[in-house]
């Protein structure tokens, strides 16, 4: 990583806002996205937490709340959270590069991600939302709120594509030639695997978007019922982009908490993970079809859609168990470890959720519940949040000079960890028990388990503001970096540098 | 069916099939609990024993490739043996036996219309108990979906398509009906006036029950549905069943829609400045096809669905009905 002088000079120029308009450094363009990306967390939290307060009353708008709550979590937190974040920093170091391979493409995608950011803050607050399901009901919206919508997610899809090129480009052009593919780190592979299913995918969401704008536009009828079309199509599409682009999301998660197990317990981690990274993200593709088991479509897909979810399961497996053996060694207790092992909880609660979902007699009463909700919130929330936080607290004494307040943080980490069980495992309850996801009445809203999840939201919005509050305190007035061994992101996992330099000595 | 009990399991199974999707889950559950404490102890096993101490050093696990490809195989014999159970259940509830009763049901915003095969309807879904029930559904108006909690059961519903499913009831009781497909909602009335938070319709209120009756029972309330001969009481029934209620008022409110109060004779303005006396063309007419003449102050096209499904008999009644509204 940078040296002293760069490390004085980074934090320089993160105070003069205006170089930042016109930078193409990887790791400050990596902080302006982590900037958006918790302003995004933190607008969606708090639309989370304040929609059971009003469901009694409003029951519409409590509902758009959590619609809300949903578009700019996915599109603005969960998706970019660790590729254009974390992918910045480290990818460049990881693979042995000097820079990322097109600094201004990386420009690019940040503008892009801000105007996104305004346009989904615009349109959600004129009050269009677009729940999965209802392209009748995007269609009817009258308004421009509609188009400003649809233009965001383009927007965004865009910027996460951008990224992914360059991610692409930096690892097949700018390894030194000494360095072979199986010498990559693992976590290089995992940003790999997510930059395939943003680029992917990218196309599936215009061509949805396009579609709507069509509709909405010219009357194409492909969509529309009243001109004969179908509205199924419309979240076919989208679930053909939403699943590889979350499983792509926890792809870039899971090679986090790889690379930061690794680091902190003194060494690699053992056997050849990175390729199955790769394998999973080409997997993810096959997945959609779990998401419309209710939906017309024909037994055949069922079969593949199924079967191809449950064979999703055997990497899983293979993954948590190099993650326990890699725990055989000398293992440091810092923050940055324990919200890694606490991903490790959580993933054992969310694959074999996942698994109850993609099975078609189970899925669709599961699917409908607030299960799927609780599911989802212990990979995004659970998973890629704490594998962001896990990067985060790994990186930052590189990456900003200074060091965090270990007992601030751990205390931190310990209120997200019981807030993010209290918030998402009554989802899981409730939903086991039929109670429907989208039908957040005036007469269920504040009852058993309902207040326990709210009395969670409201502990994990104080808690996540907690952990990004310390990580900003150290960055301007946290304890310099003395020497090396102080600071926790001393991988010993070997980047492709440092093989480099072993190679040619 | 008490969902905010503090336990955690599923609502009582109504039907076989229902019985067989909670087997499987009770197995994956199970196996899940067995695999996450073994995870957990494992993970608090390995941070304890290997802490880091001074003099410490990471052993080397070796190279084991039986072990990794062991590992990697080993689950696959259990993933299948799930996808076949899951996949079997699947079409057991997807194929419905023959001499199942076929009943219609259609979902508009907001509500459930069942029509049973003799042609009685109603907004609530009376079945018998131990005989194969297959609904044919369809949306009037956007995507809506079925989800009966307590047979295991979604199914959605297409505007311009049909889909279907069934079940066998296997014990007397109540069931809730859910749609979980957003369907939007309506908080203000055609000229963006605030309406009262009870007469806010919407996905939320698009609730509905199954009544799983004995035979006798059953065919007691079929033949209570027969017609009325009152066609004033066969219209006011008619108001609730086919959906009048969501959007028109019988008291002279105005919510989305005209209200029925004193509307028979009355002369209305039209959005194109035309003025029409209501009477039982007009009412005809605006059954049929809505779009056709839209009374001032209201959006255009308009957004109730066509009832051209309706029998003469009843579009009579409703009308009979309306004229007792003054």
């Amino acid at each position: 990583m940078a040296s002293s002088s760069n490390v004085r000079s980074l934090r320089d120029r993160t105070r003069d806002a205006l170089s930042w308009l016109a930078c193409t450094d990887h790791r400050q363009l990596g902080l302006a996205h982590l900037t958006l990306i918790v302003a995004a967390m933190f607008v969606a939290s708090m639309d989370a937490a304040f929609s059971p307060l009003i469901a009694g009353s409003r029951p519409d708008t409590a509902v758009d709340l959590l619609r809300v709550h949903g578009v700019v979590m996915v599109l603005l937190c969960v998706v970019p959270a660790v590729p254009s974040t974390l992918g910045n920093f480290l990818l460049p170091s990881l693979v042995g590069a000097k820079a990322m391979a097109f600094p201004w493409v990386g420009r690019a995608a940040l503008a892009l991600h801000f105007a996104g950011f305004a346009l989904v803050l615009a349109a959600t607050q004129s009050g269009a939302t677009t729940h999965a399901g209802n392209a009748t009901m995007v269609l009817g919206h009258a308004g421009v709120s509609v188009s400003w919508l649809v233009a965001a997610m383009t927007v965004l899809v865009l910027s996460s594509a951008l990224d992914a090129v360059n991610v692409l480009v930096t690892m097949h052009t700018r390894r030194p030639l000494s360095v072979p593919w199986r010498a990559l780190p693992t976590l290089s592979w995992a940003l790999y695997g997510a930059s395939l299913t943003s680029l992917l995918t990218a196309p599936v969401l215009c061509v949805g978007v396009l579609l709507v704008v069509g509709e909405r536009t010219i009357g194409l009828g492909v969509l529309d019922p009243q001109l004969g079309g179908n509205p199924s199509l419309l979240p076919y599409l989208l679930w053909l982009y939403l699943h590889p682009a979350l499983a792509g999301a926890f792809i870039a998660a899971m090679g986090v908490v790889s690379h930061v197990l690794a680091a902190h317990s003194s060494r690699p981690v053992h056997g050849s993970m990175g390729p199955v990274f790769v394998l999973l993200a080409i997997a993810s593709a096959f997945g959609w079809g779990q998401h419309v088991y209710a939906a017309a479509i024909s037994g055949l897909v069922v079969v593949e859609m199924s079967f191809g979810a449950l064979l999703f399961q055997v990497p899983l497996v293979f993954l948590m168990t190099r993650w326990l053996a890699a725990l055989r060694a000398p293992i440091a207790l810092r923050t940055p470890m324990l919200y890694a092992l606490a991903f490790i909880a959580h993933f054992a609660v969310a694959a074999p959720t996942g698994l109850m979902l993609a099975l078609p007699n189970l899925g669709p009463y599961l699917g409908a519940s607030t299960f799927a909700i609780g599911h989802l919130h212990y990979l995004a929330a659970g998973g890629v949040v704490f594998a962001l936080l896990a990067g985060l607290h790994h990186v930052w004494p590189t990456l900003t000079g200074r060091l965090y307040d270990e007992r601030h943080s751990k205390v931190a980490f310990i209120a997200l960890l019981a807030g993010t069980e209290l918030a998402f495992f009554p989802m899981l309850i409730l939903g086991s028990r039929g109670v429907p996801r989208s039908a957040l009445g005036a007469s269920r809203a504040m009852e058993g388990w309902q207040i326990v999840s709210s009395l969670g939201v409201v502990l994990t919005v104080v808690a996540l503001l907690a952990a990004f509050g310390i990580l900003l305190a150290a960055m301007v007035r946290g304890e310099r970096v003395t020497h090396r061994s102080a600071v926790s992101g001393n991988s010993p996992e070997p980047s492709a540098s440092e093989l480099v330099a072993g190679l040619r000595p | 069916m008490s969902i905010f009990a503090p336990s955690f399991q599923l609502p009582e199974a109504m039907s076989a099939s229902a019985a067989n999707v909670d087997a499987l889950y009770s197995f994956i559950f199970w196996l899940s609990v067995v695999l996450f404490v073994g995870i957990m102890v494992a993970t608090v096993y390995f941070v304890w024993v290997y802490r880091k101490r001074p003099g410490h050093k990471a052993e080397p696990t070796g190279h084991n490739l039986f072990l990794q490809i062991g590992l990697a195989v080993a689950p696959i014999p259990l993933l299948v043996g799930m996808f076949h159970w899951g996949f079997k259940g699947y079409m057991d509830m997807s194929i419905a036996p023959a001499g199942a009763m076929e009943v219609r049901v259609r979902g508009f915003q907001w509500g459930w219309e069942f029509e049973y095969p003799g042609g009685e309807t109603d907004s609530v879904l009376h079945v018998p108990v131990n005989r194969p029930v297959k609904l044919i559904m369809s949306s009037s108006d956007v995507l809506h979906s079925f989800y009966v909690p307590q047979l295991r059961v979604k199914r959605d519903l297409v505007p311009g398509m049909f889909t279907s499913l069934w079940f066998q009831p296997d014990k007397t009781g109540k069931m809730d009906v859910f749609c979980t497909e957003y369907c939007g909602g309506k908080s203000k009335d055609q000229n963006g006036n605030e309406l009262a938070p009870s007469e806010y319709k919407g996905h939320w209120s698009m609730l509905s029950q199954i009544v799983v009756d004995t035979q006798e029972d059953f065919d007691k309330y079929i033949q209570g549905k027969g017609t009325p001969k009152d066609p004033v009481e066969f219209g006011k029934a008619l108001y609730t069943q086919k959906g009048c209620n969501a959007c028109h008022s019988v008291d002279g409110s105005v919510g989305v829609a005209p209200s029925w109060k004193g509307l028979w004779a009355r002369s209305e303005p039209m959005l194109d400045g035309s003025m029409v006396t209501v009477d039982g063309n007009y009412l005809r007419e605006s059954i049929v096809l809505p779009s056709a003449k839209i009374v001032k102050g209201y959006g255009s096209p308009s957004i109730m669905p066509s009832y051209q499904g309706l029998k003469d008999k009843e579009i009579d009644a409703i009308i009979e009905y309306m004229k007792t509204l003054k």
